[in-house]
């Protein structure tokens, strides 16, 4: 027999003789193993290996493992261990006692190895919370430190029992038991009031003194081990830690804990303490838990206490309150239960004081919001839900339909974000969302799972991470937002004044990224969704958008009969569109001044917008500041940057303050004070300036972006001014050929760009070639602007220049003629 | 890999095509065995729990939209074969490099066992393939007890078998196991 063959024998052996009972075993190994004494011997160990493993089921190779490191009597601060309690899954509990002779016994915890390594600094900081937090049902934490590589933590020794244990060993009735609950609840919402989460809440966790009093241990200490990873990506040894039948969904899955994650915590807790089960009784394994508690709901507290034995209590007693308590505490969507353990206390002192409860079965308008989803269902059924239900149906197949949907739209939305406001709090350390930004990117990747079935709020919130970005110039991430809105109204019937809505969005956006021709298609689309809908407010902001665009393509009188249009529904609407009217003032001062040259009239409405924003909008209000910088922008056409330069500067400011140094508004304000500056022949500030804000646009927009040339031109024509041509000349150059292969030919930017770059030639005295660029830009200009255009009088001046250097004192002569005052001069 | 995919692989699985095992197999291993590699990677002594990585699997799955749990079975197996599957190829790969002795596999699950014994993962995988000549229940019990995390009740569910059966299996299994991993096989 080779030895493969004897060891496949003496396992049959063993499995044999393992049916038998050990008495009879003898018999069996004498017959089978005959005088070979070696396989005799394998088949002795296997068995005595599985009858030292008594635990058969509940354990996986208990005996196996690696014995713990005996660590009585080592010293960990001021305590030495005396005796080991528990083993967790952090690590490992003993009693201690100081090490001075004062009378102080403390519970230390010695975390493992990698729980240590994985946690670092964050244990540390955390502790420093944790150490603060004094409450009467809190085991205090007492010290923290770090010995050989493994972290510990020494706390407030409690003698007590396993809640648990105690309402079972002394038969505590139902108000006894929801009493504990509340002392623990009052616990817990303490902690959250110090920013402080627990994240394991469950029976081994709070522990009843002989008095009667409940203690949380192990408070916040979870949360400090955590690793603070915002996704569920990184599994490992910390990351998925989580108790079955206490852990909530959130924490299974890996995603963000916050205080709704105590919220489960606690209720799990109260299933079991008061149904005798634990909630998902029948999972057997942690991945089985996994399964259930992410997509099951849990079975009634009162239909899984009447399968429990020996309750001291009728299960029916669960019925009602206590069961919408813990059915509310235990919903698998954080922003569905309780928002915070806060709320859940008051309802267990209301239940205890016979009060109504605040958790209905899912709320009247959550259950109005399931049966709007579920549109086709038949009004037997519906009368069947009872009158509050029922009305709520009328109201949505009637009249107000698209108004209640769009209530409970927003409710929805509204109760998402809030929920992400508060996982927004600093439980998680330091690199947790911290800003609205990161804000806004976590909803953004939470919308599809939190919010999966509700398509129209999942495009309302989309919506509205869209335009939050596009007020925090965040262009790419507004798109990526508002292409997901679009996208799920259209495969879900979206209406047309959500439709309108998202493209009218869409449209602004492209209007930031200055791709007019996207721009102009989707306000237009837009326009014609939401102009039969009376909605004024929507209509005329889409059409004011709309107009820029326009006006960008050269579409002069497409944008003025655009504004009109606006500007006729503003007045007829009344005051409620003073913001869109003062717009469209704006719009429209840009459409006679930089594309018209129509300056006075320019300014006259610029002045009018301005006068309106001073009066009703409070001074750091954005539009404010922009309706103040495109003011200065009429004056500066005027002829007057001097009185331009401290409006400018103050939107600068303000711009600065209110959005921030790198905002594109703040950007595109400082183009314009460089502009002023450069009227004012301060070239040196104007280039530095210019560079500056290049630099910024082209990282944010790219290099070939509308207003990323025009700094990079402001910067070029300021260096030529300022004495450093070749420099000015580069930089003026690269936009030229930029605008040449991008704009139609003959655009006005076009002949912009050229008169720069023919001045800064003549400077170099590089006359022939300044001469063709600076005669047709004139040239171009006066056909297409006329000789009263700014930059056509500038061609002018260029030209002037150029013979005045050329010692053609008649060719200068001729162009000087041409040359006209300013009008505001 | 995306969800829909999955899903549409998983239910060709479920309704009884074996091709479509393979591809899924490939298409999470892939996925797993990159966030397994990710964490092990320079971190000499962290253990990867087997029963993380199925929850990992666990977690790509449940991206489907209505999860049929008629496939709990499926699934649960599936997961096992992946677990099992990543960290043997990792230990492998370690031992390759001769950086330390394997990827410890911790024998025991968190919050169910209490065990912090901790073993090559390789050595583990080729006990149970000695074993499966020997006793193929036995050897697919422990492996979905020990790689999958499942619990006895779970592993009767995937093995169609009765609890009894597979306890007694399991009794067998894991006293061979221990008997091979002490000795030094």
């Amino acid at each position: 027999m080779n030895a493969r063959t004897e060891r496949a024998a003496a396992y049959r052996i063993f499995r044999d003789a393992l049916e038998l009972p050990p008495a009879g075993r003898e018999a069996l190994l004498a017959a089978r193993c005959g005088a070979d004494a070696a396989l005799r011997r394998m088949v002795v160990r296997l068995l005595a290996i599985a009858d030292t493993d008594s635990t058969a089921t509940g354990m996986l190779l208990p005996d196996f493992a690696p014995p713990d490191p005996e660590r009585i009597g080592r010293e960990y601060g001021a305590f030495r261990l005396v005796e080991r309690l528990a083993t967790g899954g952090m690590g490992t509990v003993y009693r201690a006692e100081r090490i001075d002779g004062v009378p102080q016994t403390v519970a230390v915890k010695v975390l493992r190895e990698g729980v240590t390594a994985a946690s670092g600094a964050l244990f540390l900081r955390e502790a420093q919370i944790l150490a603060r937090l004094e409450h009467p049902s809190i085991a205090r934490l007492i010290d923290v430190g770090v010995r050989d590589g493994e972290g510990w933590i020494a706390m407030e020794f409690v003698r007590g029992q396993p809640i648990t244990d105690y309402c079972d060993s002394h038969r505590l009735d139902l108000p006894g038991r929801v009493r504990l609950l509340l002392a623990v609840a009052d616990a817990i919402a303490t902690a959250h009031r110090a920013l402080i989460v627990h994240r394991d809440v469950k029976p081994s966790n709070v522990l009843v003194t002989e008095s009667g009093e409940p203690k949380l241990i192990d408070f916040g200490i979870a949360s400090a081990l955590a690793r603070p990873s915002e996704t569920r990506a990184a599994t490992a040894e910390v990351g998925t830690l989580f108790t079955p039948h206490y852990a909530a969904p959130e924490q299974v899955r890996n995603e963000p804990v916050t205080a709704a994650t105590d919220v489960f915590g606690l209720g799990a807790l109260a299933y079991r303490v008061l149904t005798g089960c634990e909630p998902y009784a029948h999972v057997t394994s942690a991945v089985g838990y996994l399964m259930a508690v992410t997509q099951e709901d849990v079975a009634r507290p009162s239909v899984a206490a009447a399968g429990a034995d020996a309750l001291a209590y009728p299960a029916a007693r669960l019925r009602g309150d206590l069961d919408s308590i813990l059915m509310k505490a235990l919903e698998r969507e954080p922003a569905r239960r309780y928002p915070g353990v806060q709320e859940m206390q008051a309802d267990f002192a209301a239940y205890l004081e016979g009060r109504p409860v605040r958790a209905h079965p899912g709320g009247w308008s959550y259950r109005l919001g399931k049966f709007v989803r579920r549109r086709a269902l038949p009004l037997a059924v519906a009368a069947l839900l009872g009158a509050a239900v029922l009305a709520g149906a009328l109201i949505y197949f009637g009249q107000e339909r698209r108004v209640a949907q769009a209530e409970l739209t927003a409710a929805r939305r509204d109760e998402f974000l809030e929920s992400l406001l508060r996982s927004a709090d600093p439980y998680r350390g330091e690199s947790n969302v911290t800003t609205l930004a990161e804000l806004l990117d976590k909803a953004s990747s939470q919308v599809d799972v939190r919010l999966r079935g509700e398509p129209l709020v999942q495009a309302s919130m989309l919506h509205f991470i869209a335009q939050t970005n596009l007020g925090l110039g965040r262009v790419r991430e507004g798109h990526s937002a508002n292409e997901r809105e679009l996208d799920i109204l259209r495969r879900n019937g979206g209406g047309p004044l959500e439709i309108g809505r998202a493209l009218s969005l869409s449209g602004q956006l492209y209007r930031y990224e200055s791709r007019w021709a996207e721009s102009q298609r989707a306000l237009a689309a837009a326009v014609a969704l939401l102009e039969p809908l009376g909605v004024a407010g929507d209509l005329c902001t889409a059409l004011d958008n709309l107009a820029a665009a326009q006006l960008n393509l050269q579409q002069l009188d497409a944008a003025g009969a655009t504004l009109r249009r606006e500007l006729a529904i503003e007045h007829s609407a009344g005051p409620g569109l003073l913001r869109q009217q003062m717009q469209a003032n704006e719009s429209i001062g840009v459409l006679l001044g930089a594309e018209l040259g129509r300056y006075q009239e320019a300014a006259h409405y610029t002045a009018e917008g301005w006068a309106l924003a001073q009066k009703l909008l409070p001074p750091d209000d954005p539009d404010r500041f922009s309706m103040e910088d495109a003011y200065a922008v009429a004056l500066r056409n005027l002829g007057k940057p001097a009185e331009a330069e401290p409006l400018f500067r103050d939107a600068v400011a303000r711009s600065i303050r209110v959005l921030g140094p790198q905002h594109h508004d703040t950007l595109v304000n400082e183009l314009g004070l460089g502009n002023d500056l450069l009227e004012l022949h301060r070239y040196a500030e104007a280039a530095e300036l210019a560079a500056s804000v290049a630099h910024s646009l082209e990282s944010t927009l790219g290099p070939e972006s509308w207003y990323t040339l025009f700094a990079w031109n402001e910067y070029g024509t300021a260096s030529c001014n300022d004495g450093h041509a070749t420099q000015g000349l580069a930089a003026l150059e690269r936009v030229a050929a930029v605008r040449a292969r991008t704009l139609p030919a003959g655009h006005r930017l076009i002949y912009s760009t050229n008169i720069d770059i023919g001045s800064c030639l003549t400077r170099l005295h590089r006359y022939s070639e300044a001469e063709p660029l600076l005669l047709e830009a004139a040239d171009g200009l006066t056909r297409s602007r006329g000789t009263a255009y700014r930059r056509t009088q500038d061609a002018y001046a260029a030209l002037r220049d150029l013979y005045e250097d050329m010692n053609q004192p008649q060719a200068a002569n001729r162009w000087t003629a041409k040359i006209t005052p300013p009008p505001g001069r | 890999m995306d969800a829909s995919r999955t899903s549409g692989l998983f239910a060709r699985w479920s309704a009884g095509e074996p091709r479509a095992l393979d591809e899924l197999l490939a298409h999470l291993y892939r996925d797993i065995h990159a966030i397994a590699v990710r964490e092990l990677r320079g971190e000499r002594h962290l253990t990867v729990r087997p029963t993380a990585l199925v929850h990992e699997v666990y977690l790509r799955m449940v991206e489907l939209r209505e999860p049929n749990w008629r496939d709990r079975a499926h699934f649960l197996a599936l997961a096992a074969r992946v677990a099992r599957q990543v960290l043997v190829d990792e230990a492998r790969r370690r031992r390759a490099e001769k950086r330390d002795g394997g990827t410890p596999v911790t024998l025991s699950d968190e919050n169910i066992g209490g065990s912090n014994g901790a073993y090559d993962a390789l050595d583990v995988d080729s006990v149970l393939a000695e074993l499966k000549d020997i006793d193929d229940v036995a050897a697919e019990v422990v492996s979905l007890r020990v790689f999958g995390g499942l619990s006895i009740a779970e592993a009767a569910e995937v093995l169609k078998l009765s609890v009894a059966t597979v306890n007694r299996r399991w009794a067998t299994g894991k006293a061979w196991l221990a008997h091979e991993l002490l000795s030094g096989a």
